[in-house]
């Protein structure tokens, strides 16, 4: 799954390690997310997206060829 | 505040590491124990402190890894269930295999006292595969 974390957190001028801590995970599942090695939770997603004011289907996107 | 919450956020990022030092370290303790105990008779002060300390750390090692899964985030949980996925299956082989082999008289010499020490074994090498496929 293809996502747009990094662009949007850039945006934001946020660290990995802020937004780690707004998500209330770890730094390294937001690298881990941002770096397309690990697909976030339902709950997780939703929980970015609101921190974004964003919907979920515009951060996280399906990848066409994963279908 | 802020600083508690990195410091929070530090210990966060390494529970891995330290559930997977905990682990190497007992079973080093462990084959240190596999090797005084040639060296000294049943009952020595060496050996029996050496047992105490391989219970201790073994124990440890069931406390804190347990503490810890209740904290890791779902990432870290997703690692730890790579790194069992990986130890489960090869602890059962090597027991399995130390088992056939011991049978066809080779591997002699082997205890079973040790076959804690595989299974952590078996979690470390699960956790470093795990650990290179999602770092």
């Amino acid at each position: 799954m293809k996502n747009r974390l990094r662009v949007l957190r850039a945006e934001q001028e946020w660290t990995q390690e802020e937004l780690a801590q707004r998500t209330g995970v770890s730094r390294q599942a937001i690298n881990a997310i941002e770096t397309e090695k690990y697909d976030p939770s339902l709950p997780l997603a939703i929980k970015v997206a609101r921190l974004f004011g964003k919907p979920v289907e515009e951060i996280f996107l399906i990848d066409e060829a994963e279908k | 505040m802020e600083g508690v919450l990195e410091m929070a956020d530090k210990r966060k990022d390494r529970f891995g590491m330290v559930v997977f030092g905990l682990c190497v370290l007992t079973v080093g303790m462990a084959v240190l124990h596999m090797v005084l105990r040639e060296q000294y008779l049943p009952g020595h002060p060496v050996r029996l402190t050496m047992t105490g300390l391989l219970f201790v750390a073994f124990a440890s090692f069931i406390f804190v890894y347990t503490r810890m899964l209740s904290r890791m985030d779902e990432y870290q949980r997703q690692i730890q269930l790579f790194a069992l996925a990986i130890g489960f299956p090869l602890s059962l082989v090597l027991i399995w295999g130390i088992g056939y082999f011991r049978a066809e008289g080779l591997l002699q010499g082997g205890d079973p006292r040790d076959l804690p020490a595989v299974l952590l074994a078996s979690y470390a090498v699960g956790f470093g595969v795990a650990w290179l496929r999602y770092k």
